[in-house]
């Protein structure tokens, strides 16, 4: 199956095309989960579950999906928000769990991702958006419910935030 | 990569990372069961929970049959057929496990075949508006019909399994739902405000033991306010409160609290924001749902509207003493009176957008020249305009400026039959407004104010248009039956995006028209200019381009921005934070500045300095800008201080505005010189940051002394 062409509904309901797809949208899921979350794995996994099986029901009540691996990120990157914006992501502790054994990141990454956690929700989830996701500033402002300007007033605080949090890792 | 900029690090965490192998196969397992179609948490809830199948109900229920609902069909399985019965299970009657009321009488539920409904994909049929994923502020309305065997008054619960995973986990979201029910079908409203992505199902139950007979829960059309009129309803305006024994009154300084309560639906403002809620009032009981609020960022917070949203939660019984509304419960009391409305002098002529009007004062009433603009209230922000009208012999030019939440503007008094003038912003919209002059008390008065669309074929953006066309699944490619009208407000015209056809069309002034935008187009302004009305949009091919609307023309104008504006004919774009570029509408550079890291503006041509809406958006938003534009003049530009120094100011500013518009000025000793199209030289005295820097925060207006050469 082509990851970029088009994908009938009957075929990615078939649970063997589900299951290809799975294969290879799972470490793009869980990867987009981890590095967002602070690093935690088990949220990460946790996440990743239900974006797969909120993937499924929306299957279930016909939606059509032309792009698969678009089309999941999407749902994530709307879990992500759900998450963060539901207050469960709203912690500025750094929580970090083990990670799994193959996952090998640079000692920046590592260092970035702590400082992320660190950040205030909004403040996470707009750099998230904007310089991760590659986002629009106004599909982020979307995203967050914000007006363009409080959106570019957010995205200002959060770099500085970021920056004063990621010489505040390196200095631990 | 440097490892030592956190914002390009941003982008290396955008790669796959594998997942333990087990876990894999884990939550495989859990996926394949939901393909499958095995029997999940939920649906074992449901079955544990389905009130029990009774009695031969047919003859009545056969009148419920079916039930349309919005766009889809709801097909209610009259209880004798063998398919009903064979999912419904008995619940016991004497005990429960798990806190939800002891054996709920006969009730079926829907068409799903657990007996339970999926009200948010009904929702998402419906109304067609309703995402998943998508952030509730406002409450929906669904509608419970019942076919009842006798009349009388029940209570209606509704239990939401939100997460899927506790069976024991049901939490009443709104549980003070009465119906009068009569004999036979009847209807109640029920609403609530589903706040997650997750399929959630809602299960209608009569919890007082009577014999309800049977119920149908579906969904009626989109509807944003629910609940039934009560004897309170209005406005009250907050005089006091007790919280746990402690005082506190209305901030009047920060933003006066004014209840307005209609059909059961109420409204505060929070500071600058608005809070919404449904109001649940019956026989002296009173109940709130969750309080929605607008989530903007005030300049100021105040205690009391914090103790006042804890009151409120708080209160259960609502009784008039006097004249005065009091709320009260366990340790609060809130009183309110009805507010004095200002005196009605009359509807004022029908008018539009942009026109001028004159208004007359026969008996001479002194008056001031301030006015405010206000919508009734409504669901949302109340968008409302602070205007200053032009008097003869007074000194003042009519102007207009948005307004959101308090604000101070100097004011002087006006005398004799008039007419003042005044100026219907450009940027209102189209519906019913009061203009008042409130700030000159006693004198107080208001008028009715019409504003419908103007008959000129001008256009003049507002900053309200911009509209993000994507489809339901996120792909940026629009489905015809997916893509709900997104409506807009061009100098008060409405204008809507829909599809027809399986075309995009534009819909304006009674007139639709397709229109050449493609899969994926962020649509950021659309503008008359030379008679043409066009487009400016961006998409993932990495250009701006502007589109005519009218003759279907496409034409790549530059790179892809994040927002672009439409000014004098001229496509102004903000690229990526870092810079911004004038150009034509053929695609040439006019100009282009560039913003550093530091949020510095460095034009291309030293000595000018162009800051229209991109610079207003920056310095309206953030204090470091405001703190640049005091410094640019002194020091970056040159390195050196400036006794002087020209630049463009393209005013007026959203939000915080000052409503001189000077087209080139000129800073000379600390006065900003400030030349009128029409010739004169205004002078404002200014220290620096002033112009942006308002002492009270965001939406005051500061005051600032001015004198005409």
């Amino acid at each position: 199956m082509s990851e970029s062409g088009p994908v009938t509904d009957g075929s990615l309901l078939d649970p063997i095309s589900f299951k290809d797809f799975y294969d290879r949208a799972l470490p793009v899921i869980y990867g987009y989960f981890f590095k967002r979350v602070g690093g935690s794995h088990a949220l990460a996994a946790d996440l990743t579950q239900e974006t797969f099986i909120s993937a499924v029901r929306t299957l279930q009540r016909g939606a059509r999906v032309d792009s698969p691996m678009p089309w999941i990120v999407t749902i994530a990157r709307r879990r992500l928000v759900d998450h963060i914006r539901s207050g469960s992501g709203t912690g500025r502790t750094v929580v970090r769990d083990a990670p799994p054994e193959d996952l090998s990141t640079s000692a920046a990454e590592a260092r970035l991702t702590a400082a992320l956690g660190m950040l205030s929700a909004d403040h996470r989830l707009a750099l998230i958006l904007r310089y991760v996701d590659d986002l629009a500033v106004a599909e982020v402002a979307n995203h967050l419910g914000r007006s363009l300007r409080a959106t570019e007033s957010i995205l200002a605080r959060a770099r500085a935030a970021l920056s004063a949090a990621y010489d505040e890792v390196a200095d631990v | 990569m440097s490892e030592h900029d956190p914002i390009r690090l941003l982008a290396s965490l955008d790669r796959p990372v594998s997942m333990p192998s087990g876990l894999a196969a884990e939550i495989w397992a859990d996926v394949e069961a939901e393909l499958m179609g095995s029997p999940s948490v939920s649906t074992q809830i449901d079955r544990k929970e389905r009130p029990p199948w009774k009695g031969p109900l047919a003859a009545t229920a056969a009148a419920l049959a079916v039930l349309v609902v919005g766009l889809g069909t709801w097909v209610f399985l009259a209880p004798d057929q063998p398919t009903v019965a064979s999912t419904t299970t008995t619940v016991p009657t004497t005990s429960s496990t798990n806190g939800l009321p002891v054996a709920p009488p006969d009730v079926v539920v829907g068409t799903a075949e657990d007996g339970f409904v999926d009200v948010l994909a009904a929702l998402d049929q419906a109304s067609g508006r309703w995402q998943p994923g998508e952030d509730f502020r406002y409450a929906y309305q669904v509608s419970v019909v019942c076919d009842c065997p006798d009349a009388g008054t029940r209570w209606v619960r509704i239990f939401d399994d939100i997460q899927e995973a506790d069976p024991w986990d049901v939490i009443p979201i709104f549980s003070r739902i009465r119906t009068d029910v009569e004999t036979g079908p009847d209807r109640v409203d029920v609403a609530f405000s589903p706040d997650d992505g997750h399929p959630i199902y809602y299960s209608v139950q009569w919890p007082d033991g009577s014999d309800a007979g049977d119920m149908v829960l579906g969904v009626d059309e989109f509807h944003e306010i629910a609940l039934t009129a009560s004897e309170f309803d209005g406005e009250w305006r907050f005089t006091s409160g007790i919280v746990d024994g402690n005082e506190f009154g209305n901030p009047v300084s920060d933003g006066a609290i004014t209840l307005s309560i209609n059909e059961g639906f109420g409204d505060f403002p929070i500071d600058c924001n608005t809070g919404s809620m449904l109001v649940d009032i019956f026989d002296g009981s009173f109940g709130i749902g969750p309080i929605f609020s607008t989530a903007a960022g005030c300049g100021t917070y105040s205690d009391e509207a914090e103790q006042f949203v804890a009151a409120i939660k708080r209160a259960e019984t609502i009784r008039h003493d006097g004249s005065e509304l009091v709320l009260s419960g366990p340790g609060v009391e809130l009183r309110f009176v009805e507010p004095q409305l200002p005196d009605l002098l009359g509807e004022l002529p029908l008018t539009a957008a942009g026109e001028t009007l004159l208004l007359e004062f026969p008996n001479g009433r002194s008056r001031g020249l301030v006015y405010t603009i206000e919508t009734s209230r409504q669901l949302g922000e109340s968008v409302r305009y602070v205007l200053t009208a032009e008097a003869e012999g007074v000194d003042s030019d009519a102007s207009w400026t948005e307004w959101y939440g308090e604000f101070e503007v100097p004011d002087v008094q006006a005398t004799g039959t008039g007419p003042d003038r005044i100026v219907i912003p450009d940027t209102i919209q189209n519906g019913d407004y009061r203009l008042c002059s409130p700030y000159w008390e006693p004198d107080t008065f208001c008028f009715d104010l019409l504003v419908r669309p103007a008959s000129a074929p001008w256009f003049v953006t507002a900053g309200v248009d911009g509209v993000i066309l994507h489809d339901a699944d996120g792909t940026s490619s629009v489905i015809a039956n997916e893509a709900a009208d997104i409506a807009f407000y061009v100098d008060g015209l409405l204008v809507s995006w829909g599809m027809q056809d399986d075309a995009i069309v534009l819909r304006r002034d009674g007139q639709v028209s397709e229109v050449a935008l493609q899969s994926g187009d962020i649509l950021l302004d659309v503008a008359h200019t030379d008679d043409r009305l066009v487009a400016l949009v961006t998409n993932r091919s990495n250009a701006t381009s502007a589109v005519d609307l009218d003759s279907g023309e496409r034409r790549e104008i530059g790179p892809a921005s994040t927002e672009a504006r439409l000014q004098d004919g001229v496509a102004l774009l903000s690229l990526s934070e870092t810079g911004l570029e004038a150009r034509s509408l053929e695609g040439g550079l006019l100009w282009e500045a560039t913003i550093d890291a530091e949020t510095m503006i460095v034009p291309s041509d030293p000595g000018v300095v162009r800051l229209d809406r991109f610079g207003d958006l920056y310095i309206d938003s953030d204090p470091a800008f405001r703190q640049f534009l005091e410094t640019r003049l002194v020091d970056v530009l040159t390195g050196e201080e400036l006794d002087s120094f020209e630049y463009e100011l393209a005013i007026p500013l959203e939000g915080d505005q000052i409503t001189e518009r000077c087209l080139r000025a000129e800073l000379q000793d600390g006065v900003l010189l400030c030349p009128q199209p029409d010739g004169r030289l205004v002078t404002l005295q200014v220290e620096g940051g002033d112009m942006l820097d308002f002492p009270a925060g965001r939406g005051r207006i500061a005051t600032y002394a001015r004198q005409d050469d």
